[in-house]
């Protein structure tokens, strides 16, 4: 018996070696996708208006922009990393603005479509209305706006559906809109509410503007027209309350015929976040956050009452509330203050045109929330998609 | 491979005369099958995560073996053995429901002593053992489910790795003897360890693993 403990101890090294470390991972998905379908707001586009000034500056996606960084995503580009498919792209681009924004140096790029792309989303879409914040459709009210095509999911949809006439069924389907309505609804109760304080001929023009923009009653712009400036602040909130549930109602309508009614399998809807609770959310006056709250709450409530049992409900509402209430849990250090500095970001502090190079000095992206006033951040984006990517494993999908 | 097999006949070869009762000097091996399962009392995944991310695991059987030499008509040194165990890892708390997010391979390496009741060549003899274990922890692999709740992607995957450790078992069990040469022994064990599994994000959650096995074997004696 001869020992060779040269050898005895390579053996021995090799076999430890071979053992240790771990470092395996299987990352096919039990359910094979072939596709992401993406329909919805600011918080999916993956660069619809990042064209023309937008683009040269830096900017596109509606966070930290970073274009040299792939951790510089929204949570529909995570999620397409974690099933194996290709990164997202915007199934049109294009931006038009006004003649003042031109002056301003806003060059105007024309609508563009890219038929190999599925992400649908757009900056500022609503579910049905044109009339979203800074939108071309804005235009068409008089008013001067930068020209976000924002194309309304109702649209995005057929959009899709004109393309390819029905869903494959293996594609994931994801659907997350509805804070734009509330925008636009709370800028018509804020002009309606002015009517208290100053009652001219100006402030009726514009607060019928906004209540049309938000898409009142006819009944509630007759009011504004006629009624006491009393009459017209007291009804405005119930305006705008009983707008985000109709809206909550008719993205479940169109998820129920035009996205499961045609096929699509997997289909993912987030809710609305607690807008309350984002750095906008957060100057409101106390009644303005009450009202918001209302509003989103009443949006959620009915979007998850009509939606097809099939569909998997992500409520980033709850889980927004619990990253805001327990920061370091989640890896946070700020949940109040926007990384992007209003300082040579050419639309005031917005984080479509915000990167590392007008950043607020001393942020730290990664443990920020907020890029702008209610996007987040990449980091804020990813903690979207760990919770989103938590429901689709839940429900057997990864 | 080829030492110990050597070594092993050598071994049978000079005890092949030896007593057939559990005397003092008889040696005896076993095979057969075991299981374990793991009692998971699991810790909370360290930041950035949801509040209260745990992990189950599961039980796993395997091919056992065993080997026990009677140090003196009572007292004796039992060597067990067993194929590597698999074990799948669950998500659970925050994520139960989420499912598999993992797996691993698991070498438990023990050397008990054991004190056997009752007479030498008793048709049934009780035993109580205890001693150290070493959980042997390889071949971690993560799953998509754990990628994608972790933020990573299928091109930058997520793993895992579970930290080998030391721990402690005790036994009870007994044989029954069937004829002079072969007889069957059963066992049930309980070992009090513990791991730390760490995340390529950086991220560890401790985890009290605390396994009950259970051993049924077909022994003989030399």
């Amino acid at each position: 018996m001869h020992w060779n403990p040269t050898k005895l101890a390579a053996v021995t090294a090799a076999l430890l070696l071979s053992a240790c470390g771990g470092g395996g991972s299987e990352t096919s998905t039990k359910v094979t996708f072939t596709s992401l379908v993406s329909f919805g707001d600011s918080l999916s586009d993956v660069g619809t208006y990042k064209v023309g000034t937008i683009a040269a500056v830096g900017g596109g996606k509606w966070t930290v922009n970073d274009n040299t960084s792939t951790a510089s995503r929204n949570w529909t580009e995570f999620l397409a990393g974690q099933l194996n498919l290709s990164a997202p792209c915007a199934a049109e681009t294009g931006i038009l603005p006004s003649s003042a924004f031109v002056t301003a140096g806003i060059v105007s790029v024309a609508v563009t479509e890219h038929t190999s792309c599925t992400n649908y989303a757009q900056g500022s879409a609503r579910v049905t209305s044109t009339f979203a914040p800074s939108s071309v459709g804005l235009q068409s009210l008089g008013l001067s706006t930068v020209g976000l095509l924002a194309v309304p999911v109702k649209t995005q949809i057929a959009n899709h559906l004109s393309r390819v006439t029905q869903f494959s069924g293996t594609e994931l389907v994801t659907v997350l809109a509805g804070a734009n309505d509330a925008f636009m609804h709370l800028n018509a109760v804020s002009a309606a509410t002015t009517l208290l304080t100053t009652d001219n001929t100006t402030t009726r023009t514009a607060a019928l503007g906004a209540a049309i923009a938000a898409g009142w009653s006819t009944t509630m712009q007759a009011t504004i027209q006629s009624g006491t400036a009393a009459a017209v602040a007291s009804a405005a909130p119930t305006e705008a309350v009983t707008g985000m549930a109709t809206a909550a109602a008719e993205l479940a309508g169109y998820i129920t015929t035009s996205v499961v009614g045609k096929g699509a399998k997997y289909v993912v809807v987030v809710n609305v976040p607690n807008i309350v609770q984002t750095p906008r959310g957060q100057s409101l006056t106390a009644s303005g956050q009450t009202l918001l709250g209302t509003m989103v709450t009443t949006y959620n409530s009915a979007l998850k009452a009509a939606l097809p049992s099939s569909v998997v409900l992500a409520d980033a509402y709850t889980q927004g509330m619990d990253q805001y209430a327990n920061p370091t849990q989640y890896g946070l250090t700020n949940v109040t203050t926007p990384t992007c500095s209003a300082t040579g970001n050419i639309l005031a502090g917005s984080s479509l045109v915000c990167n590392s190079s007008n950043l607020t000095s001393g942020v730290d992206v990664s443990t920020y929330q907020f890029a702008d006033d209610v996007h987040p951040t990449p980091a804020g984006y990813k903690l979207l998609n760990r919770f989103v990517a938590l429901k689709l494993a839940a429900a057997g999908w990864l | 491979m080829k030492f110990q097999t050597t070594c092993l006949a050598a071994a049978l070869l000079l005890l092949a005369g030896a007593a057939q009762a559990q005397t003092a000097g008889t040696w005896m091996v076993r095979a057969g099958i075991t299981n374990i399962t793991p009692a998971v009392d699991s810790g909370d995944l360290s930041a950035s995560s949801l509040p209260h991310t745990k992990i189950d695991s599961n039980g796993n059987t395997q091919l056992g073996a065993g080997i026990t030499y009677m140090v003196d008509d009572h007292w004796a040194v039992d060597l067990p053995l067993a194929t590597p165990f698999t074990h799948n890892l669950y998500g659970a708390g925050a994520i139960s429901g989420a499912g598999k997010i993992g797996e691993t391979k698991a070498l438990p390496m023990s050397l008990f002593g054991q004190y056997r009741f009752g007479e030498p060549n008793a048709q049934f003899r009780p035993y109580i053992g205890g001693g150290p274990t070493y959980a042997k922890f390889y071949k971690e692999k993560g799953t998509a489910v754990l990628t994608a709740i972790t933020g990573g992607s299928s091109s930058n995957p997520t793993t895992l790795s579970l930290e080998s450790k030391l721990g402690l078992t005790v036994q009870v069990g007994g044989t029954v003897t069937l004829n002079e040469r072969w007889f069957i022994d059963g066992m049930i064990a309980k070992t009090f360890v513990k791991t730390r599994g760490t995340l390529s994000t950086g991220q560890t959650i401790d985890v009290t693993l605390n396994p009950v096995t259970v051993a049924v074997a077909v022994g003989y004696k030399f």
